[in-house]
């Protein structure tokens, strides 16, 4: 009997091989072509053929000796015939020359897959016979330890990273009309390096007049821009600019007085940290500020020469510029357009305003602010709000020491020194050794003061530049402390810093604190952005490198493979479903393998609730929220998977204790709609497409005497992230 | 038998219809790749509640 089989065997000498049957007929060809289409045969039987730029072979004759003894034998088939778009091969036999009696198989599909690193990379046959391959990975695969696990992640309300990505996301546009001046502004500052009192104060004022220039300048050109543009960003951003730029500057004065000038740039133009820094600043001194009696001064200088100028080149100017138009977007998504009204040109006014708004973010916060807000808008309120929220400071940190701050004064950190890092100069200290914090007290020109402090205390605060948790505090007693010159009694040892976590921001607050005459404490204080690193930090992941890596082998990327949902109806005769489907990725430091999430299931609607019987046509809607959990681990396995060198042990290590973890909080959203007949039966599935990117790592080169790293080498390594998730919905056949 | 899934993400409804795939003994009606996007998770026992 006459018969077309074929079947794919694998590679070889540059040829595809296939196992083809003819049966007793003694010739055939074989034929390749882009689609596989329907021909009506007879009055109801169809056949499929492959059409589409159709390559058919020359008509072969098997050979007539082998064939009697047995009728299959290989095929082979050059590589170059298999051409991009070539998506089908089928096999027709023939009795004789004359094409008589013809059979075709059945089509077999060519599975094009691109790598993650090249072009198109040729046809690969995705097939079970790639044996070497197929074997390495399922056995790299096999290693993973899955699990099954609940579904124990959520995002808050109000996810802060979109929420602020979107703000920031803002910034650009603004900050480039901006630049000019800016630019100026900058320029001028920096050729004023060793200036006096007179040239400072003068220079003070040229920033504020300046700063207010430039803020002028963009309101104008943001409302140009909106009266231009028709787009509903600029709409609303003209609209939240009712608020008067001065209003902003009004947090300028607390801002020097308690930010360093790394400070001010580590915040850079985020205006969450600003906020907070802003919020935790005043906790501290908004209702306790007081005067300095009259002390005498001293002229006696500084080992540290260069910090006063440096604070001047920094000032709150640039943070501040950058805070304008990402503080509009904040009030406009916030605030009620009446309430942006009311708050007019009042700093206190639009400081509780913006609280109100950020704090919203933290559901224990916005609770507690709306048990202490006084609900009016005077500005005695606000010593109100801000005392109520002290109170929530200070249920972790009752024993802190209180003070009133002396506005005539400045703690100056000295001898700082900042690295790049994290794209930012930022300052880094070491955890494997000694810190010092030496600092001097000034007064607002400058100048030292000719007083010995027979007892003091220096306290210092580390919190986490996000939450504000303290994580870390010390006081150190003195005796006979003379502020005409540096103090250096501040330090936090090699075994104190253990307990602190690598490489996460941290908000260092310094405070020197004595008793006044009359017995109350009264002191100042400045804040530093820091980083604990040791040998190896992690700074960030970047750029992707070449395509996503589809994980659509059934077989080897099966534990990625994650049925979400199945069912079907048989009360009805048709049914439909709609799924709102929130797909979540995350990372687990805590464990090895990977999980998958169950599935949460919230019915929306059921038309079965609304009739005493089944309905004829169900109809459902749902939403449905599942998840996978990854590791470092497993990340180091899909690195071999994808034939990429593993992160060693030391990195491994450095990763589980780096905020790297947020990279991989992911999320995908999508609607399903399914349907079918009494009976059918359905499923949702999901895999992941990786993509490799560059992993940035910096190793440190040198630390300076005071603990603090000076110089670091990067270092690129490579890393596997999910970026895509495909959701596939299937169907049962009658 | 195939078990590398081709991405079908650009195929019509229509098309799969033609040429059906299978997984799991069931045709596949749909593909589709959404890009994940960066959020904050946090850890809590109910996500819904």
């Amino acid at each position: 009997m006459a018969l077309a089989y074929l079947k794919y065997k694998g590679q070889e000498d540059s040829h595809y091989v296939f196992h083809a049957d003819t049966g007793t007929a003694k010739f055939f060809r074989y034929v390749l072509g882009e689609k596989s289409i329907k021909l009506r045969v007879g009055n109801s039987d169809t056949i499929r053929v492959v059409s589409g730029n159709k390559k058919a072979s020359s008509l072969f004759k098997v050979n007539e000796t082998l064939h009697s003894l047995r009728s299959s034998f290989p095929l082979k088939i050059p590589e170059h015939e298999v051409t991009e778009g070539i998506k089908y091969i089928q096999l027709y036999s023939f009795n004789d020359a004359n094409n008589k009696a013809p059979t075709v198989s059945k089509i077999l599909r060519l599975m094009p897959v691109r790598t993650h690193n090249s072009e198109f990379a040729g046809i690969t046959l995705s097939l079970e016979t790639q044996e070497k391959p197929i074997a390495k990975n399922y056995n790299t695969m096999q290693n993973i330890q899955l699990k099954n696990k609940a579904l124990n992640y959520h995002e808050p309300p109000l996810s802060k990273v979109m929420f602020w990505n979107a703000l920031v996301g803002a910034l650009p546009s603004l900050l480039q009309q901006a630049a000019p001046i800016l630019g100026s502004l900058l320029g001028n500052l920096n050729k004023g390096g060793n200036n006096n009192n007179n040239n400072n104060s003068q220079q003070s004022n040229d920033i504020t007049n300046k700063v207010l220039e430039v803020l002028q300048t963009l309101t104008k050109l943001s409302n140009q821009n909106t009266e231009q543009s028709t787009t509903q960003s600029f709409k609303q951003l003209s609209r939240s600019y009712n608020i008067l730029p001065e209003t902003l500057l009004g947090l300028q004065p607390i801002l020097e007085k308690t930010l360093t000038p790394e400070a001010v740039e580590a915040i850079g133009d985020s205006p969450q940290k600003l906020f907070l820094a802003i919020k935790d600043a005043v906790l501290v001194t908004e209702s306790t500020t007081r005067k300095l009696g009259k002390v005498p001064v001293s002229k006696s200088s500084s080992k540290y020469s260069n910090s006063k100028s440096n604070f001047s080149k920094a000032k709150v100017a640039p943070a501040l510029l950058a805070a304008l138009p990402a503080l509009m977007p904040v009030i406009e998504k916030a605030l009620n357009p009446e309430l942006i009204e009311a708050v007019g040109n009042q700093p206190v006014k639009l400081f509780k305003a913006i609280g109100d708004a950020v704090l919203k973010m933290d559901e224990q916060e916005i609770k507690h602010l709306e048990a202490i807000n006084p609900g009016v808008d005077s500005a005695n309120d606000i010593s109100t709000l801000l005392q109520g929220m002290s109170v929530s400071h200070a249920l972790y940190q009752e024993d802190l020491i209180k003070y009133n701050l002396i506005k005539d004064l400045n703690l100056n950190v000295l001898g700082t020194k900042t690295v790049f890092f994290k794209n930012k100069n930022r300052v880094l200290y070491a955890k494997n050794t000694r810190i010092l914090l030496p600092f001097s007290i000034t007064t607002d020109h400058g100048e030292r003061l000719s007083k010995i402090i027979p007892r003091s205390v220096i306290q210092i605060l580390i919190k986490d530049a996000e939450t504000m948790k303290l994580v870390f505090r010390k006081t150190i007693k003195l005796v006979d402390i003379d502020l005409s010159k540096d103090i250096d009694e501040a330090f936090i040892t090699e075994k104190e810093s253990e307990s602190i976590p690598c490489n996460t921001e941290f908000k260092l607050e310094i405070s020197y604190i004595w008793k006044s005459k009359s017995g109350k404490n009264i002191g100042v204080l400045k804040n530093q952005y820091i980083h604990f690193i040791k040998n190896v930090v992690y700074d960030r992941i970047g750029e992707r490198i070449g395509d996503t890596i589809p994980f659509n082998n059934i077989n080897i990327h099966r534990k990625f493979w994650h049925k979400i949902w199945d069912g079907g109806y048989s009360n009805s005769l048709r049914w439909e479903v709609v799924f709102d489907v929130q797909y979540i990725m995350a990372l687990n430091t805590k464990e090895a393998g990977i999980a998958k999430m169950e599935t949460k299931t919230m019915q929306v609607s059921d038309n079965i609730n609304e009739v005493t019987e089944y309905p004829k046509r169900r109809q459902i809607h749902a939403r449905l929220k599942s998840g996978f959990e990854l590791s470092f681990e497993a990340i180091n396995q899909v690195l071999q998977i994808l034939n990429q060198e593993p992160l060693d042990a030391e990195l491994l290590y450095v990763l589980k204790r780096s905020d790297a973890k947020k990279s991989f909080s992911l999320s995908a959203r999508y609607r399903a709609e399914m349907k079918g007949r009494a009976g059918d039966t359905s499923t949702l599935w999901t895999y992941p497409e990786f993509a490799l990117r560059k992993l940035h790592v910096s190793k440190v080169e040198s630390i300076d005497s005071y603990g603090q790293v000076i110089s670091i080498m990067p270092q690129e390594h490579v890393i596997a992230m999910p970026e895509i998730i495909h959701f596939i919905g299937t169907k049962s056949e009658h | 038998m195939e078990n590398k899934l081709p991405d079908l993400s650009k195929m019509a409804s229509s098309t799969l219809d033609m040429e059906p795939i299978y997984i799991d003994g069931q045709k596949i009606l749909f593909d589709k790749k959404v890009m994940l996007m960066p959020v904050t998770l946090e850890e809590n026992k109910n996500s819904y509640e």
